[in-house]
């Protein structure tokens, strides 16, 4: 009998694993640049040079001040334990990995708790997360933000733990419930994308329920919803600017200081995006690096062809599964079943929410449509508008 | 030896009577063919045997203890039944050997040194050693059925359970999977076996029964139910799939 390596995967899958060597050199990755992908490449270096050249012309007319930002650069992070980066970081690494162990839970209880095969304990609890679930992906971030620190400065104005004020914790706290809701329904979608024959074949073998959950489901429903947990975290990460609002010293803060005590907004501002860029997109590179090493045959997405040029942009994983997602229907395999050619195709039928690990979709409300600083009540303690333009 | 006795055994699922009053005993060593038409309730049997599922009512004997109180762990019992399905059902983040040994350790609570001999065993019984390593997904069918038949065999069972183990197969690749199953028969397993390889139920099964609408029509020899059955139904049934 024969062997059949890799069935049920799209042929395009080992084809490109050749033309895609693990760490391609210099060498390779411009041959690549000039012959497989030179459109797209051309495409990138194009765009980026335009940024380049617009931001050089912006420097060189004195809308923005070179000088300046790079005589400010280190105050965004020194000191390193206290500064406004440090704060950014640590209230979404402190609010994520909270919210990650709660929402552990509330996923099983969102998965279990339904259907044919509901756990009666699950059964308990699925009402009330299912509200709260809905309560926080339903409402604004930037209300439930002011809600969360009204409540809390109200239980205790003068709250002072391990040296964080009220607003502080308020800030954690906003954030924290809030990725709870979502990384409830990250982990729903994980759970219920484990085949359920599985979970028997598990029972049947005499695995208790515990054991099942431990060895079958968590390692494979974690193993599918890498990709949407940790978009949770860039858009967590991109959230904490909110609690700038409650007067949490933050990156935002000390951007929108600069605009207010110097007069340098979009220097404020453009180095802080920067170092939004510089932990997101290596962040999500080594989380896709990380899903190919440890990628078994058979779950999660496939390996695919990505062009160097979206290699380089950092944006290969997403763009190709969103093509992917696009043609996710099952496929005839050699065995003669039918299996999904993505992991995920199989959660639009079991869930009733559709797509759901591909997690957050949207940007939070309140994300963008901030109104520029002017007119807000003081946000800040350092907002002096006196001060005279530098 | 009665090795299964399951006495009066009824289930429903919501409105819907599935099992309605089935009285069964297999012996030790013997192979039962169980052969019925769709939604009659086969899968249903299976599972309430090795306690997927309880049954609303009846008793389950496994060598004479009741299995179906609250007394005695499901777990325990499940152990000691081992079940292959349709699908295969493979741990798909588990290599061939991983799915074998997770059983060992985690129920037999063998070390892993150990587990891994014993898996390795078991894969050889069922000629995958050379595919020890490989995922579900790098398996044709009838190696992924064999590898689940490994599985459950490793559990040293008292009982195996078959639930339409060909179904899913590639004509190409049924042979060899019931190939395994008739040495298992030859070296005294205990088989329950929901199929509609007719030749393998002439050629296995000590009994065969034909189930409808959650009843046992008819029990009988496989010269009894193929050439001359007792029943309208079994014969309309057996004309059907002999066809
Ligand atoms: N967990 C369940 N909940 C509700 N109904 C069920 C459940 N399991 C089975 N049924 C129903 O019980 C009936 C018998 O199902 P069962 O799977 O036992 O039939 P079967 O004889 O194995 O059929 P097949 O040959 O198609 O496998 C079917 O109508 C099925 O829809
Ligand atoms: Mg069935």
């Amino acid at each position: 009998m024969g062997t059949y390596p890799e069935s049920g995967q799209p042929p395009n899958g080992e084809g490109s694993a050749e033309r895609a060597p693990k760490s391609p050199t210099w060498a390779s990755q411009a041959r690549g640049l000039a012959l497989a992908s030179a459109p797209a490449a051309l495409l990138a270096g194009i765009v980026i040079l335009i940024v380049l050249a617009f931001l050089a012309t912006l420097a060189f007319v004195g809308v923005i001040n070179a000088v300046f930002i790079l005589q400010r650069w280190p105050t965004a992070y020194l000191p390193l334990w206290s500064g406004p980066l440090w704060n950014s970081l640590f209230l979404t690494i402190a609010s994520y990995l909270l919210g990650f162990a709660v929402a552990v839970p509330l996923g099983l209880v969102r998965a279990y708790g339904v259907g044919k095969t509901r756990n009666r304990i699950a059964l308990l609890f699925y009402a009330p997360v299912t509200g709260y679930v809905h309560a926080i992906r339903g409402t604004p971030f930037f209300v439930q933000l002011w809600l969360v620190f009204f409540v809390v400065i109200e239980a205790a104005p003068r709250l002072n733990v391990l040296g964080w004020n009220v607003y502080f914790w308020a800030g954690l706290l906003a954030l924290t419930l809030n990725t709870i809701g979502y990384q409830a329904e990250v982990f729903r979608g994980g759970f219920q994308a484990v085949g359920q024959g599985q979970v028997e074949a598990a029972k049947a073998v005499g695995l208790t329920g515990p054991q099942v959950f431990l060895h079958i489901t968590l390692p494979q429903g974690l193993r599918l919803i890498t990709l949407p947990l940790t978009n949770e975290f860039i858009a967590l990460f991109k959230a904490s600017t909110i609690v700038s609002y409650i007067s949490v010293y933050e990156l935002f803060v000390w951007a929108e200081n600069l605009g207010v005590r110097f007069g340098h907004p979009i220097e404020g501002f453009l180095m802080i995006s920067l170092y939004y860029l510089l932990i997101n997109i290596p962040l999500s590179r080594a989380v896709t690096y990380l899903e190919r090493r440890l990628r078994i045959p058979g779950l999660g997405t496939q390996p695919g062809g990505e062009s160097f040029a979206f290699r380089f942009l950092g944006r290969g994983d997403e763009t190709r599964r969103v093509a992917s997602w696009s043609h996710a229907q099952p496929i005839r395999t050699r065995s003669g079943l039918r299996q999904a050619s993505n992991g995920f195709a199989q959660v639009p039928t079991r869930s009733r929410g559709g797509l759901v690990p591909a997690g957050r979709q949207q940007p939070r409300d309140g994300d963008d449509d901030r109104p520029v600083p002017a007119g807000v009540p003081a946000t800040t303690a350092a907002s002096e508008p006196g001060l005279p333009a530098s | 030896m009665t090795m299964v006795r399951i006495r009066g055994l009824h289930k429903s699922f919501g409105s819907l009577h599935v099992l309605r009053g089935v009285d069964l005993d297999v012996n030790r060593g013997d192979v039962l063919c169980i052969i019925g038409p769709s939604g009659s309730g086969k899968s249903t049997l299976l599972r309430c045997t090795n306690l997927l599922i309880y049954p609303d009512q009846g008793d389950i004997f496994i060598e004479d203890v009741k299995v179906n109180s609250r007394e005695v762990r499901p777990e325990w019992v499940r152990q000691q039944i081992g079940m292959v399905f349709q699908q295969f059902n493979l741990f798909t983040h588990l290599t061939a050997l991983r799915n074998v040994m997770l059983g060992l350790v985690r129920v037999k609570g063998m070390d892993a040194a150990a587990a891994r001999s014993k898996a390795e065993f078991e894969l050889e019984r069922v000629g995958l050693a050379e595919k020890k390593d490989a995922y579900p997904a790098q398996l044709s069918g009838g190696q992924q059925q064999r590898v689940a038949i490994a599985r459950a065999l490793a559990m040293d069972p008292k009982v195996m359970l078959f639930d339409e183990p060909t179904s899913a197969l590639d004509p190409e690749y049924i042979h060899e999977v019931l190939d395994v199953m008739k040495r298992l028969a030859e070296e005294g397993m205990t088989m329950m076996v929901v199929t509609h390889e007719m030749g393998f139920a002439k050629e296995v099964a000590d009994s065969i029964i034909f189930f409808n609408q959650g009843q046992i029509v008819e029990r009988g020899s496989p010269e009894e139910i193929f050439d001359r059955p007792g029943h309208e139904r079994t014969k309309a049934f057996v004309g059907k799939i002999l066809r």
